[in-house]
């Protein structure tokens, strides 16, 4: 048994884990309209535009994450201290989240378009309630289930010290973060808004306006779905499973490189601290220059 | 003999098989405007072309903005990105658990 294969081996699969779970959960909230897009859905009736969105935001997706993977987690954690195997516990508790995510889904899209139903005449769209709730609750689970595997390899593997139900609820509000800054920026700004040119934000004037036809026919959440899952979803993916990967990898790193057993706990912090500058060096370059490329090649901007 | 087809009784329109000649009853030569008919067909041959491209990731999306050509590839490199990032670290996982079970 050599521990630190074993935890390079846990943080692998940590970051495959929230490569899934972070596509999954942008996936999700882009069927619900939940994150950032969620106000010009709910905007729209009184802009004119009756669509057949979901609308699911209860809160913000780091906020509501937070509660479904924390759900999973204790559940789990519950059945766990039964004496149940790890794996069915685990199972069974993002399946009980994935109860209360259907459940909160089905009350805030309610609650939301009835709100609007009375002065806009925004109809209440009974298939699209059953028909997305699926998807909804499906990619919700896949996210929750993996969030909680994280949490319970973080437990027992990499050695953190915190009880399972609070890194659940941390590791919750980090994937909702992400997906909610990642995915939901394609999802709101380039699927909402894909009349209007690129790179102009969304003016005042704008709101409310969203594109409510499809390629074929009225769009709802499916579509954006379908959309994002060829770019904003997978680049969730990847964004979080890089976040994971390469944050636990410089603390190996620096684990190994500090010489053995025989260094000390500082020199590995160190070198650890080093390595995640130089990384965060290299990603703002690329940043500035993935910027520079786009505004020069989509934007209408001279100069 | 000369075989006639009825394209419509009520003008009438006659097409006469041997010849290809459309005719207002039997002998008129009717000469149609088929610039409208050209109209239509080119529209649809934009539609059947785009359809096409949108097999071709080099081609833009049919009524994008400008620039938009390569959309499709640079969106395929992400996501091949993506499965590979993703089957990398299981391998690695994988690998990495064998070997520390192991020694």
């Amino acid at each position: 048994m050599d521990a630190t294969l074993i935890a390079l081996g846990a943080l692998a699969l940590s970051g495959a884990l929230a490569t899934v779970a972070g596509c999954a959960e942008d996936l999700e909230s882009d069927v619900g309209s939940q994150s950032n897009p969620n106000s010009q859905v709910q905007l729209a009736p009184q802009m004119g535009n009756i669509h057949r969105y979901f609308n699911k935001a209860i809160s913000g997706e780091p906020v509501s994450y937070g509660l479904y993977v924390a759900v999973a987690g204790t559940v789990a954690y519950a059945i766990m201290q039964m004496g149940l195997n790890p794996i069915l516990a685990l199972i069974l508790g993002a399946g009980v989240a994935a109860f209360v995510h259907g459940a909160y889904a089905i009350s805030a899209y309610l609650g939301r378009i009835v709100g609007q139903s009375k002065n806009f005449g925004q109809p209440v769209y009974w298939d699209v309630v059953m028909s997305h709730l699926g998807p909804i609750v499906g990619h919700g689970f896949i996210a929750v289930f993996c969030m909680v595997l994280m949490a319970y390899l973080a437990n027992t593997i990499l050695g953190n010290p915190f009880p399972l139900p609070l890194i659940a609820l941390i590791f919750g509000i980090t994937v909702g973060a992400i997906g909610s800054s990642t995915g939901d920026v394609h999802y709101g700004a380039e699927r909402e808004y894909q009349k209007y040119p690129f790179g102009g934000g969304v003016p005042v004037a704008n709101h409310g306006d969203i594109d409510i036809k499809a390629e074929y026919g009225l769009r709802n959440g499916m579509d954006s779905s379908y959309f994002c899952s060829r770019l904003g979803g997978v680049l969730t993916g990847l964004c979080f499973g890089l976040i994971v990967f390469l944050d636990g990898w410089r603390g190996v790193l620096g684990d190994i490189l500090k010489g053995g057993q025989g260094g000390s706990v500082i020199t590995a912090s160190i070198i650890s601290i080093v390595i995640g500058l130089i990384i965060v060096a290299i990603l703002a370059i690329i940043n500035r220059k993935v910027e520079v490329f786009a505004r020069n090649k989509y934007g209408p901007y001279t100069k | 003999m000369a075989t006639y087809v009825f394209i419509d009784q009520n003008i009438p329109l006659v097409y006469t098989v041997e010849t290809g000649v459309i005719t207002k009853g039997f002998g008129d030569l009717l000469f149609v405007d088929v610039s409208p008919i050209e109209e239509q067909i080119k529209k649809l041959e934009t539609l059947v072309d785009a359809y096409e491209h949108s097999l071709d990731p080099r081609y833009p999306p049919l009524n994008s903005f400008p620039n938009r050509d390569g959309v499709y590839a640079i969106s395929g490199y992400f996501k091949s990105a993506f499965f590979g990032f993703w089957i990398g670290l299981g391998i690695m996982a994988l690998l990495a658990i064998i070997l520390g079970v192991k020694f």
